[in-house]
């Protein structure tokens, strides 16, 4: 297959040149003590979600069992639609698996905190996630790292049981020097419930993709992204949605804040075959762009083959709005607050979609990581 | 308190429009002053000025504001620093700002006022107690502070909200832009008696009004005429009165 180029149109945004033209290698093996950023986020957190910390792929801490190592035969039963994904797979050297046993609700979310280090090291995991019949399950992961230059892959497979429902976030912390990819796809069975809601804030250049297959009727699917880019961070995000059985249900709801000579890519499609009557499914892009020089691509996708369907889509690309940073700055608001509040209040409502209190607290206190850094250095308002 | 001296200034965007020709006024602390004026005359470009609005470019003269008892250009210095500084601008149109909580909003600008004074920001508790208490001055419910700013605000809460925001921050001027546009006449009371009570020998207030009407319920010391971009008359409160039966033809013909 080989990997993509620029030809390829789901890579027409992003560029492989910068991972191929590095001698990628294994990180130096050995223990060294993790740092203060894990070990203080283990314990702020332990106090709502059972933790599980993740260094280089490998399973440090199992959150009290409910996380395995993964398979090493967990490559072979994924099925990949680009050669990058297929190398990732190839040279997998980690990842987890959990596994919710039917009609399970547990008491307590669960963390994976994914941490990787090592001078231009390629670490790739895949992972595996599989929700019982009835089972009920909420997860957050946050990917951080150290010694920055590192390429981070990460496959993650989902399966949804029937009648399962799964809150999900992930929080792309990821060094600023970091490749960050990212890959998951989740089946959703008979009347499943799939939120996922993912922050995208660190790393040079990352891309993530979420894929939700609707195999089921009266599955639905809430996809939801955050995107903040600065300096000259690379975000591209890309989502897939396929409705194969009706009625069922999905939403999309994307924004992102970009600055400095950052770029926001989202791709967002729905499939909806032909067979798959009475889908409601709609997208929604907003981006903020807080520099001249930043740029935000949006593309839709809609293939549809049913004919009673709902499908909405809209996108929007623009600034901060003058007459509200003037009421703020009129109320003494210096102008990093005045931008701090206006960016949060715009991606405001894509945090509220998140249904779990817990998980939307962790999102929200992760997001506070990240925004003061948006409303510092900005152009100056004339 | 505040001298503004020859002030002249154009549209940002349209440096060739002038909209103020030689503003000159003088407002000391403890006085009500107010300016009156046909529509277009200029008053609303004043007040913005004043706080600092994008939209408006000085060409010539000056604002002297005083600042710890010095005469300080307040050109000189951006919105967030003049109202730092007790600058307050109650708005003609009050922004919608959706997704922020008036309480979220009120606290940054009550602590941005403290961290200036150096005195200790209050935490959230005392603050809301605070504010509750503030927001009797004009009648509002304190269910308002979970609201976003103004979103889904009738006209007459907006202008309540910025007299609210007034008695929250405590400014020294208080500029307030054609605050009874829009008020029925209880709303007026309200508004006017809350903007009352928060008139001391210490601050000054100037308001901006096309009617009579307000003067009514806030008696200014002065009043002046502003007609094609410069003050054309001023008196005391009689001058109102004359205007809202002679209406203002007799001064705009007057200076052509």
């Amino acid at each position: 297959m080989g990997l993509p180029s620029a030809k390829n149109e789901n890579w027409k945004y992003s560029s492989l040149a910068g991972v191929q033209a590095k001698a990628w290698h294994q990180p130096p093996a050995g223990l060294t003590a993790l740092p203060a950023s894990v070990n203080e986020a283990v314990a702020l957190w332990s106090q709502q979600f059972d933790v599980a910390v993740i260094e280089n792929g490998r399973l440090l801490s199992d959150a009290g069992g409910r996380v395995s190592a993964h398979r090493p035969q967990l490559a072979n039963e994924l099925k990949f639609d680009d050669g990058f994904l297929g190398l990732s797979a190839a040279i997998f050297q980690g990842g987890f698996e959990i596994e919710i046993v039917g009609g399970a609700k547990t008491a307590r979310p669960l963390l994976l905190i994914h941490f990787q280090r090592g001078l231009e090291s390629w670490i790739s995991t895949v992972n595996q996630v599989r929700v019982g019949k009835g089972a009920e399950v909420e997860l957050a992961e946050l990917f951080i790292g150290d010694e920055g230059s590192y390429l981070r892959s990460d496959l993650t497979q989902v399966t949804v049981e029937e009648g399962a429902k799964v809150t999900w976030v992930r929080v792309q912390q990821d060094h600023l020097e970091a490749t960050h990819f990212s890959d998951l796809q989740a089946a959703l069975q008979k009347d499943a419930v799939f939120e996922i809601t993912q922050l995208n804030a660190g790393a040079a250049w990352s891309r993530t993709s979420l894929k939700a297959d609707i195999q089921g009727i009266g599955a639905q699917a809430r996809v939801n992204g955050l995107s903040f880019g600065r300096l000259k961070q690379h975000v591209d995000q890309r989502v897939r949605i396929s409705h194969h059985a009706g009625p069922s249900e999905s939403s999309q709801l994307f924004k992102g804040v970009l600055k400095d000579h950052s770029r926001g890519v989202l791709n967002g499609k729905i499939f909806i075959a032909q067979d798959a009557q009475k889908v409601n499914s709609n997208q929604f892009n907003h981006n903020l762009l807080l520099s001249s020089t930043a740029e935000a691509d949006t593309k839709p996708e809609l293939e549809i083959y049913a004919d009673d369907v709902k499908a909405n889509h809209g996108a929007s690309i623009g600034r901060l709005d003058e007459d509200k940073l003037f009421y703020l700055l009129s109320r003494a608001i210096p102008y990093d607050e005045a931008v701090h509040i206006l960016a949060r209040a715009f991606v405001g409502d894509v945090v509220m979609k998140v249904s779990h209190p817990v998980l939307r607290g962790f999102i929200e206190a992760r997001m506070e990581e990240t925004l003061p850094a948006f409303a510092r250095d900005m152009e100056a308002v004339t | 308190m505040l001298s503004i001296r020859n002030l002249h200034c154009v549209l940002a965007d349209d440096p060739e429009k002038e909209v103020l020709r030689g503003v000159d006024l003088e407002i000391k602390a403890g006085e009500v002053h107010a300016i009156m004026g046909p529509n277009g005359s200029g008053k609303s470009t004043l007040s913005k000025i004043l706080a600092g609005h994008p939209d408006y470019k000085v060409t010539k003269g000056e604002i002297l504001y005083d600042v710890n008892f010095e005469p300080k250009n307040l050109l000189d210095m951006s919105p967030d620093e003049r109202a730092r500084e007790g600058v307050f601008l109650a708005f003609q149109y009050p922004v919608e700002v959706p997704g922020v909580s008036n309480l979220t909003f009120l606290r940054a600008s009550f602590n941005a006022i403290c961290r200036h004074q150096g005195v200790g920001e209050m935490n959230e508790a005392d603050f809301r107690r605070y504010v509750e208490k503030k927001s009797m001055v004009v009648d509002l419910n304190p269910t308002f502070l979970e609201r976003a700013v103004n979103e889904g605000f009738s006209g007459g809460e907006k202008k309540r909200n910025e007299i609210m925001q007034m008695a929250v921050l405590n400014p020294r001027l208080s500029i307030l832009d054609e605050t009874d546009s829009g008020l029925d006449i209880d709303s007026l009371r309200v508004v006017a008696g809350g903007v009352n009570q928060l008139k001391t020998k210490h601050n000054a207030i100037l308001l901006i009004t096309h009617y009579q009407r307000l003067l009514d319920y806030i008696v200014p010391d002065f009043v002046h005429v502003l007609a094609g971009g410069k003050i054309v008359q001023s008196g005391d409160k009689s001058l109102a009165q004359k205007l809202e039966k002679q209406g203002y033809d007799w001064l705009t013909k007057a200076t052509l």
